[in-house]
């Protein structure tokens, strides 16, 4: 038995000493099991009410995307639900512009913002189409949920919710169970390597607690029968601005940089109950690797991998003069450009010639 | 008292008149509702499904994808090719991907008098053909290297070369069974992360020039396409299907840091850009290529012509050394395409720095589509770049790409598709079977059924030497099962499980099904009371 693990640690630092010979036995292993695997990232973000006393929802969903997209998402791998459009509401004196506190401080809207889903197309079977992939016939290819096994995916959800469920559009409800299945078939058609689950609402913890998909990390702003609590008014709106949960986050994220060595396990302690009043449930079961070892920007950031190749093929089809002559016989004919004058002065003129 | 009784006598008697009219009043009820109606409203409620062969779909991993391969050796003397046979043979044997075929060819009479290897080669093939995917080691005595790879299928060895090379040789690059370990892994950690082959792609070469006022560049890209990257497609289409498209795009200019950096050239000066920040750079030019116009996956060939204010351009690494060979500046991302950075010439910037008018250029075309060519190359996941010592690979001097790499490339695909799927077809089933309120429709059931028999018969192909059956079956096989996996209608059904079935259907029936109940208890009344009238009788 001691003989069989000697030769199996034995084993493990020869390879290990192969790959870098200052590496210290444990630490060396331990980091290989906990580096990330993961190709590419993407992230869904919902918003799932609307009505304009949830504009703090909008402005929560906002600054989670602000936030991933500084940290590099692309906007072809982030897919925003919305329900309201609150930057356009006819209520909002700030037109295109959306605050996470009264301040004005920051404004989560910022100048680009590429909504997927909006109004009444959130819904839950939208939501649940885009987990599972089985979108309906002519969805536009910006609109689907494109994962693969090496994705880094990242959920956020906010709204209204109860025990169970969380409320779209105060009409229907999406429960914890379609939730996890959704997730346990993204894991079947391996359409991700990695899942950070965020949910930010009343009872929230009750939305991951039927999670059995692996890989699956989640966090929700409150245990089963708390409620998840607002930030702050601004009375020259008169609405909450942001929930607390997600202004927590917010202030964090916004420190983070693209190369920060932040964890996701300082990220589960940004909102420490005495700020937050509810307690800030996690679920680490599923997840295999040490949330303290995890980097943020393995959810929050992007990666794109880059190889300089400077090869050529050496094949020579044709002469480099077939190719200048065919450009300069197929130079399209010059045009001029002529710009219109804003006012039509001309009729002025006219009447002065008139008169005179 | 007579009276008092006899107006329900009379009753009872108009009653009894009736009754007749009653009973079959009632059993026309009961006929309806019970014997038409609730049969009718079972069917047409039950929920449609197609049989599917669910436990053999299951039982698929249980076989292992194995691929035959034939390897031909010639040698001058017979008894070397019995030795290295043997020895290749007891390093084959034990392999769960690979049942390689070894095959002695006899030595050719007429071999003396060919003076190349490629004569030699021609009149080997003369005599023994190959078929697709097979490959052959013909000894060569006056070869610099250990072993020499071919364009074609087969590969030069000395007179010298040991079996333990030509077995690295062919795992490493012919045969490249790390890749094929990565794919059939169940290790998900150690797994392939990228997607399985596309059947379409849309390849969209973009000639980006930032300032169109500054740089006057010309160039007539869509024949340089049409010369070069179409036939090259053209080519490898076996697997995949690629639509080309060309687009200049203005006024796009890059997000990264770029340093100035002094130098002995005419104009003084070059700009750095750093390794770290190209995919940076990336997701700043992704936005404006509209690649998301499309609905297919997309390759991005991107050509960047930098400005004279910013030219020539190198790219740097964080040791601060240029990584620039030959004058090109290029990279790759596999999944998402490449970029080429096209320098404008030096007389160009240099009239720009003395403030004269901007010249007019042509860009190479050669150049940069030889790049390019490359570029494909490695994002298809073609070319093999493992280098091995003492194993020298001849130059691709041809559009096409080398058989054997481009079979491997096959061989790869193939068993790729058939993994994808079969795993895909097992979590649909094991789905399906889960939640009995799914609809499976025919289209959904032909195209499971049609992705099983054709993952049986690429698997058998695989095992005949037939690789182009095999690889055109396993994408057939793959395609299908992503129809199905991904249909729409199977979330027709999602709010409609079989509680809510009842809970909507029992309120709307039972009002009715009350009194046919109730009539069910007045016949058996009714008989009674007959029985015991004839039993008084």
């Amino acid at each position: 038995m001691y003989i069989k693990l000697l030769c199996v640690l034995l084993y493990v630092g020869s390879c290990l000493a192969n790959v870098d010979d200052t590496s210290v036995l444990p630490e060396g292993f331990v980091d290989a099991t906990q580096r990330s695997t993961h190709t590419n990232n993407w992230a869904v973000l919902v918003d799932a009410s609307r009505f304009w006393f949830n504009y703090r929802h909008v402005a929560n969903v906002l600054s989670i995307y602000r936030s991933v997209k500084r940290l590099g998402i692309p906007d072809s791998q982030i897919i925003l639900m919305i329900a309201d459009d609150m930057a356009c509401n006819p209520r909002n004196p700030r037109p295109g512009q959306v605050y996470n506190n009264a301040n004005q401080h920051l404004n989560v809207y910022g100048d680009d913002v590429e909504v997927d889903y909006r109004g009444y197309e959130v819904t839950v079977e939208n939501f649940v189409r885009l987990l599972t992939g089985r979108t309906q016939n002519g969805t536009a290819r910006s609109k689907k949920l494109l994962s693969e096994a090496g994705s880094n995916v990242l959920i956020y959800l906010t709204g209204h919710g109860g025990d169970g469920f969380l409320k779209f559009q105060d009409s229907e409800e999406i429960t914890s169970q379609e939730l996890a299945d959704g997730i346990q078939q993204m894991w079947e058609k391996k359409r991700y390597n990695e899942l950070f689950f965020m949910v930010d609402t009343c009872q929230a913890a009750s939305l991951y607690e039927k999670f059995t998909s692996p890989n699956v990390l989640a966090v929700a702003s409150s245990l089963v029968g708390e409620d998840s609590l607002s930030h702050h008014v601004d009375p020259s709106i008169g609405v909450y601005m942001i929930d607390r949960y997600t202004f927590y986050a917010l202030e964090f994220l916004e420190k983070v940089q693209p190369f920060s060595k932040r964890t996701i396990g300082d990220f589960l302690q940004v909102c420490p109950k005495r700020v937050c009043i509810s307690t800030v449930g996690v679920r680490k079961d599923l997840y295999r690797r040490d949330p303290n070892k995890v980097l943020i920007t393995d959810f929050f950031g992007a990666i794109r991998p880059t190889r300089v190749s400077t090869d050529r093929i050496n094949v020579t089809l044709a002469n480099e003069d077939d190719f200048i002559v065919s450009t300069a016989a197929s130079k399209k004919p010059s045009f001029r450009i002529i710009i219109e004058p804003q006012f039509p002065t001309k009729f002025f003129q006219l009447k002065k010639l008139r008169s005179m | 008292m007579d009276t008092a009784e006899s107006t329900p006598f009379k009753l009872k008697r108009k009653d009894k008149d009736e009754d007749k009219y009653r009973i079959s009043a009632t059993i026309a009820f009961i006929v309806v509702i019970v014997v038409i109606g609730v049969p009718m409203w079972w069917k047409t409620t039950t929920v449609y499904r197609v049989n599917l062969p669910s436990a053999p779909i299951l039982r698929l991993s249980e076989q292992s994808i194995k691929t035959a391969v034939q390897v031909a050796i010639y040698t001058q003397q017979a008894s070397r090719a019995q030795l290295l046979i043997s020895e290749l043979q007891s390093r084959f044997n034990d392999s769960d991907i690979w049942s390689v075929e070894f095959k002695q060819l006899p030595p050719l009479a007429n071999a003396k008098e060919v003076h190349t290897p490629a004569a030699l080669e021609k009149l080997i093939l003369k005599e023994h053909p190959q078929s697709v995917g097979d490959f052959m080691f013909i000894e060569w005595p006056k070869l610099e290297d250990e072993l020499l790879l071919t364009t074609e299928r087969s590969a030069l060895m000395r007179s010298d070369a040991t079996s333990h090379k030509l077995t690295q040789l062919l795992h490493s690059k012919v045969l490249q069974t790390y890749r094929m370990k990565q794919i059939l892994t169940t290790d998900e950690r150690l797994g392939v992360k990228s997607e399985a082959p596309q059947p379409v792609y849309d390849v969209i070469v973009s000639v980006l020039n930032p300032k169109p006022r500054l740089t006057h560049a010309r160039w007539n890209i869509a024949m340089a396409v049409e010369t070069y990257i179409k036939p090259f497609l053209a080519q490898v289409s076996d697997i995949s299907n690629y639509t080309v498209r060309t687009q200049w795009k203005y006024r796009v200019s890059i997000e990264a840091e770029i340093k100035q950096v002094r130098d002995q050239s005419k104009l003084g000066r070059h700009y750095a850009l750093q390794e770290s920040s190209l995919p940076h750079l990336l997701t700043s030019i992704a936005q404006n290529l509209s690649a998301s116009t499309t609905d297919k996956p997309a390759i991005n060939l991107v050509v960047y012509i930098p400005p004279c204010s910013m030219a020539p351009l190198h790219i740097y690494n964080s040791k601060n050394q240029k990584l620039t060979r030959n004058g090109v500046d290029a990279f790759i991302s596999p999944g998402w395409g490449s970029l080429i950075i096209a320098n404008p010439d030096e007389r160009v910037c240099l009239s720009y720095i003395n403030n004269e008018p901007p010249l007019a250029y042509y860009v190479n075309t050669n150049d940069n589509m030889q790049v390019m060519l490359d570029q494909l190359h490695k994002l298809l996941d073609i070319s093999s770049e493992l280098q091995i010592d003492g194993v020298k690979t001849v130059d691709i001097e041809q559009l096409v790409p080398r058989k054997w790499e481009y079979e491997s490339y096959l061989r790869r695909s193939a068993v790729r598709h058939i993994a994808t799927a079969t795993s895909t077809l097992q979590s649909l089933v094991k789905l399906l079977d889960q939640i009995s309120y799914i609809v499976i429709d025919d289209k959904v059931g032909t195209a499971i059924i049609n992705s099983y028999t054709d993952i049986l018969a690429a698997k058998a192909a695989l095992l005949e030497h037939r690789l182009g059956d095999a690889s055109a079956l396993a994408k057939r096989a793959f395609v299908a099962s992503e129809v199905g996996f991904f249909d729409a209608s199977l979330l027709a059904q999602l709010y409609f499980p079989d509680e809510q079935k009842y809970a909507i259907y029992i309120p709307l029936f039972l009002p009715v099904m009350v009194p046919v109940l109730s009539s069910f208890n007045m016949l058996r009344k009714m008989l009674q009371s007959r029985r015991t009238k004839v039993k008084l009788q």
